[in-house]
């Protein structure tokens, strides 16, 4: 198990824990402690309603083309915007902290 | 959402009236459906809201019961998020399908469902659902169609498509008055001072398109890159060198100013800071972004921007209205195209029964009955 914090739009902070060995995204793990994401293309790198900013200096997978193709037409982005959707959870990432960018929808 | 390129596809008039034909080119053949246009009354036995993958497969099974359909979408093309959103991606888990692209599982239900010859009401939002005297249901869309119907499937999933708006505090202000978030006719940027906004294709296209079109043009984007087709950015590039429009990079657009319609555009710029460009007009260009839209209003039951319905047919908590595919919800639901096609079968059942009050039905095989205009065993 892992923990991730999260901060809310509310700039609330959750200590979300997680297990690593089930394949979990970022956008999966908030919506499964039912904070406001919604995750709408279901993963795909296609709506950005999972953007967050990453606060602390994980390791995190370099973004694809089609995440940075997304980012390109999402608003509030900024340098550390990444699509929680294309951060899969693994133990490097303990300690993890990300802010929810706000809702641009 | 980002926009992905569309299929090849064009709506042709087909003579004179309120009628035109809606025309698919697929593996080089044609195929061809009715599409209606403006102001027009349709009555049909099922009111199909959404043409997506459910809502296509939804005219299959209620035309084995010998239904009518009439399906509406906002969009101007059938496919919904297939071919809005992810026409290239290949989708692996539609049974007999080791791996079809999105665009032609939409194509292949387009060919499947031809031969009960739906309608079309694309490009229109369905804004009212009223009970008439005779228990029929009106829906009345955006652009005035009137559609009447003893049964109405929503099949909306994710909702209407909407452009997405940039968060700029006035911009709803200057809507119609310089702000466009489609460029309908081109026409209306002759000669005029235009600033678009985005960096993908559809801003790289109207970008192309415009600069013969517009007096000035200028095309703002956040970053150095831009993500659109490489031919277009090469045309894109080129305009700019050779003078013929403004790109601006690194940098966005956060105000709006003018009296009774826009006059100046308020440009960030990482480095250089804020400044103003003269402009007539203002095209953000940033996709689109599902919204469940007018149907919130029609006295559902919704959970969480999902229609709860009975898993026994689909049926929603209005008597006559079905709810399926992504825009439904009840326990152990999961968002599957395939759950999607289940439910229409299911939901088909009632609704006939609904618009055929007192006939009987009996379930037949396709195997058994053969479908006029599908292929037969020897083509096979």
């Amino acid at each position: 198990m892992i923990t991730i914090t999260v901060i809310d739009r509310e700039d609330q902070p959750h200590a979300l824990e997680t297990p690593t060995d089930m394949g979990l995204n970022l956008m999966e793990l908030c919506k499964s402690y039912e904070l406001p994401v919604k995750g709408t293309c279901g993963g795909m790198a296609l709506c950005a309603s999972c953007h967050v900013y990453v606060l602390s200096e994980h390791p995190l997978p370099e973004a694809s083309e089609d995440e940075h193709a997304m980012l390109d037409q999402a608003f509030f982005v900024q340098n550390n915007s990444r699509l929680g959707c294309q951060i899969r959870l693994t133990d490097e990432l303990d300690g993890l902290n990300v802010k929810l960018a706000p809702d641009a929808e | 959402m980002r926009i992905l390129p569309p299929l090849t596809h064009k709506i042709e008039p087909l003579s004179a009236g309120n009628y035109s034909r809606l025309f698919f080119v697929y593996s080089g053949m044609l195929y061809s459906f009715e599409h209606s246009s403006e102001q027009k009354s349709i009555e049909t036995d099922i009111i199909i809201i959404g043409a997506g993958p459910v809502g296509l497969f939804a005219v299959f099974e209620a035309g084995l019961l010998k239904m009518r359909c009439q399906l509406v979408d906002v969009l101007s093309q059938p496919g919904g998020q297939l071919t809005e959103i992810y026409p290239k991606k290949p989708i692996y888990d539609i049974p007999g399908c080791p791996g079809v692209l999105a665009a032609d599982l939409v194509q292949n239900l387009l060919r499947q469902i031809e031969p009960f010859h739906p309608g079309f009401t694309l490009g229109e939002r369905a804004t009212t659902v009223e009970k008439q005297a005779d228990g029929r249901w009106q829906v009345v869309t955006d652009r005035g169609t009137v559609l009447t119907a003893p049964v109405i499937f929503i099949a909306g999933g994710l909702g209407c498509f909407e452009p997405r708006k940039p968060p700029i505090d006035n911009i709803e202000q200057f809507e119609e008055k310089g702000v466009e978030y489609f460029v309908r006719n081109p026409e209306i940027y002759r000669n005029q001072r235009v600033v678009i906004a985005g960096g993908g294709d559809s801003a790289l296209d109207w970008t192309i398109y415009l600069a013969n079109v517009a007096r000035e043009l200028t095309l703002i984007h956040r970053r150095t890159e831009f993500r659109g087709a490489l031919d277009s950015v090469e045309k894109v590039q080129h305009l700019a060198q050779t003078g013929k429009i403004k790109i601006v990079t690194n940098a966005q657009v956060t105000g709006l100013q003018g009296n009774s319609k826009l006059e100046h555009v308020v440009v960030q710029h990482d480095t250089e800071g804020e400044f103003k460009l003269e402009a007539d007009h203002f095209v953000p260009l940033f996709g689109l972004t599902p919204k469940l839209g007018p149907i919130a209003e029609w006295g559902l039951a919704v959970d969480k921007g999902a229609i709860e319905v009975n898993t026994l047919d689909y049926s929603t908590n209005v008597p006559g209205i079905f709810a399926i595919g992504d825009i439904n919800t009840y326990p152990g639901k999961l968002k599957l195209i395939l759950c999607g096609f289940h439910e229409a079968t299911l939901a088909c059942q009632s609704a006939f029964a609904i618009a055929n009050p007192g006939k009987k039905l009996s379930f037949k095989y396709t195997t058994v009955t053969g479908i006029d205009g599908l292929p037969t065993t020897a083509a096979l």
